[in-house]
């Protein structure tokens, strides 16, 4: 399967690197600008299609983990500025809410991000009006950070509150048909938190939003 | 034989992708770097290339139509006048599998799509930079 994919996106990242590297001649910074997006969010698809197949590797139990030292700051910026033409597009405010002296994390990086990019990405497309919030806190005693992604959005309702991190699967196929995806993005999220060592925890309130934590070890521990 | 030769030559590069879009995409970049470059379309194509051209280095894509990558590679260092030319297998299935199947087959990197045209092109600079110190070290 993961040839079907590769093959594809290594003429979207091929072309787009050799247009930047100004094969075909200069470009101005705008055009730059717009083909750096599109740089950026190609590898960002491809660092999704890797994770949808690392899935089967962690079901097989041979997921490799990379950690290192890193600041949730710098990749909360890395997000927003990836996400802000969805952000623009859904017209909604977005808060970033991290404690002064937050210590950095020892994790996987990538599959921090992953789990974060993910849970924003929901949290916009399912928040028609309103805010989507992401709030960092530490708790130094138990050591572990929590990451909490809270929108105002169309909330879950109890009954499908453990339905939205199954594979393929929303809280309904209304959902599906109303906005789209794959309904994958959760289960990985799950799947990722708990390689780490953590958890994802949900609030929600039908029809006022939802919160999505992500909680980790502070340091994470290689298994 | 063109050893020597291809020192002060413009490097001439064999690009085998059944896939236009991938393989034009390298040809072009290849070109621009200052390569020569020639192309196939499957691993019949690129044997029949490799033996009439002799190319310097081969860039190899492992799932083709006719012959697969490592057949052709196979044949290509069973064959007394092309076994010395360095082959370098890309492909799309990341798995250590394949790679071991392409070291088995003879390919002598390996590279996992996707592959920016610049590190495909730095991997051919380290390649033949190998290739030619092995020379002068009277290794073939």
């Amino acid at each position: 399967m993961s040839h079907e994919f590769r093959t594809p996106l290594n003429a979207i990242l091929g072309y787009t690197s050799m247009l930047l590297g100004g094969v075909s001649g200069e470009m101005s910074a705008p055009q730059k600008q717009k083909l750096q997006r599109v740089d950026s969010n190609s590898r960002h698809l491809l660092s999704i299609i890797n994770d949808i197949l690392d899935i089967s590797r962690i079901e097989a139990g041979k997921m490799p983990l990379h950690f290192e030292e890193f600041e949730l700051r710098t990749l909360l910026n890395e997000l927003f500025a990836e996400l802000e033409p969805l952000i623009q597009k859904a017209r909604l405010q977005t808060l970033t809410e991290l404690l002064p002296g937050l210590p950095p994390l020892y994790s996987d990086r990538q599959k921090v991000k992953q789990i974060v990019l993910n849970l924003l990405t929901n949290a916009i497309k399912f928040t028609p009006q309103g805010c989507v919030k992401v709030r960092v806190r530490a708790d130094d005693e138990r050591r572990e950070m929590r990451i909490a992604v809270q929108d105002t959005g169309i909330g879950v309702a109890p009954q499908d509150r453990e339905k939205v991190f199954e594979d393929f699967r929303q809280a309904d196929n209304s959902v599906t048909r109303e906005y789209g995806g794959a309904g994958l993005g959760l289960a990985i999220c799950r799947r990722l938190a708990s390689m780490l060592g953590g958890r994802i925890e949900l609030e929600s309130q039908l029809g006022r939003g939802s919160i999505f934590t992500l909680v980790i070890p502070r340091r994470g521990k290689r298994r | 034989m063109s050893a020597t030769e291809t020192v002060s030559k413009k490097p001439l590069v064999l690009v085998v992708d059944d896939f236009a879009d991938n393989r034009e995409m390298y040809s072009e970049y290849l070109s621009f770097s200052g390569y020569e470059v020639i192309e196939a379309r499957n691993g019949k194509e690129a044997i029949d290339a490799a033996q009439t051209r002799m190319p310097d280095i081969i860039i190899m894509d492992l799932s083709l139509p006719v012959m697969d990558g490592w057949e052709a590679t196979r044949r290509l260092k069973a064959d007394e006048r092309t076994r010395r030319i360095p082959v370098v297998a890309l492909t799309g299935h990341a798995l250590a599998g394949h790679s071991k199947g392409a070291r088995e087959a003879g390919c002598d990197s390996f590279l996992a799509k996707p592959c920016l045209p610049d590190q495909l092109v730095a991997e051919i600079k380290r390649m033949l930079e190998t290739g030619k110190a092995n020379i002068a070290k009277g290794k073939r």
